[in-house]
């Protein structure tokens, strides 16, 4: 990234007070406070609160945050709707399908060998078809 | 296990941690840390305290990633020059919507704005106006922070000896972060 002579001039300067502020003794910051402030421990104590509620208040908005994630993937997970089905439950999906469509007489004859997983694959292919129960096509 | 070191060294502060570091703190280095929070807001639109809120925030988000082996103090003064120097990059929120210095360094080459000079000008201004009728000081902010200039430049420049020189830098800065001074000028 390019920086102007304006960016490059407020780094340095931050640079310097920087490395000189932290050269400054212990002795010299808290004769510099008292001439600032009538109490220095109680601007320390007040200073050392606002801190502290800056790292809670932090907190506080990481858990909101997070707690807004969740419900937004519940809400989502909620619109899709998706149904665990057992094999059996599959396979008698499968069927009523077949039965609906009699032109998928291949499917038919496939259907009696898949496994779960082939199972699984055709049901996709045939929502991907349009085929599906009138259950699946109302969202149940 | 090189690996895995590097990686925890560089994981980000919990909220615990920071909670404990900040309590461990002695009240100079609280006070020390509003020094350099007043120092170093000087033209730029934060104050002091705000500078100091936005710094534990932005430590927690882990925008900018720093070894856990470093000293908190350390590392709260390098995330509050951070914070400063974007404040006074990101004038537009709408430029990049982020304090993540991952982000900002991938602001390419973005134009300087009359928004930017007038930052950085309203920052000279300000610390030249802060030392009106100590003309010597304002030499030496001028070519220390603005002209980026040797000591042995300053030296010469000033007519100083190095020890005087450190002697009116020291007085400089004890200036710049004392409170309510030149307030109007920000």
């Amino acid at each position: 990234m390019t920086k102007n002579k304006g960016q490059m001039d407020a780094e340095n300067y931050a640079d310097k007070v920087i490395a000189e502020m932290s050269a400054l003794t212990d002795k010299e910051i808290m004769d510099a406070a008292a001439e600032d402030h009538a109490d220095p421990q109680a601007e320390a104590a007040r200073l050392r609160k606002l801190l502290l509620e800056a790292a809670v208040k932090h907190g506080r908005g990481r858990l909101e945050a997070a707690k807004a994630r969740i419900a937004d993937e519940d809400a989502r997970q909620g619109q899709t709707g998706a149904v665990i089905l057992s094999f059996e439950a599959k396979r008698a999906k499968f069927d009523r399908i077949i039965a609906r469509n009699p032109g998928l007489t291949l499917a038919a004859r496939q259907g009696e060998r898949m496994d779960e997983a082939e199972l699984d694959g055709y049901l996709a292919d045939l929502a991907e078809l349009g085929i599906a129960e009138p259950d699946d096509q109302n969202g149940a | 296990m090189g690996g895995r070191l590097t990686q925890a060294a560089r994981a980000v502060w919990t909220e615990g941690e920071v909670q404990v570091a900040i309590r461990e703190l002695s009240d100079a280095d609280i006070l020390g840390l509003q020094q350099a929070a007043r120092a170093l807001v000087w033209g730029s639109r934060l104050a002091p305290d705000e500078l100091l809120s936005e710094a534990i925030g932005r430590l927690l988000e882990g925008a900018r990633k720093v070894p856990r082996t470093e000293k908190f103090l350390v590392v709260l003064r390098g995330v509050m020059r951070s914070v400063v120097s974007n404040d006074r990059k990101l004038h537009d929120n709408s430029r990049v919507d982020s304090g993540d210095d991952e982000k900002l360094s991938n602001v390419q080459a973005v134009a300087a704005s009359p928004e930017d000079d007038l930052g950085s000008k309203r920052l000279r201004e300000s610390v030249l106006t802060l030392f009106e009728g100590d003309e010597f000081a304002q030499v030496i902010c001028e070519g220390w922070f603005f002209e980026q200039m040797t000591e042995k430049d300053l030296c010469e420049l000033t007519g100083l000896g190095a020890t005087e020189l450190a002697s009116k830098k020291r007085a400089i800065t004890r200036k710049l972060g004392k409170s309510g001074v030149g307030e109007h000028l920000r």
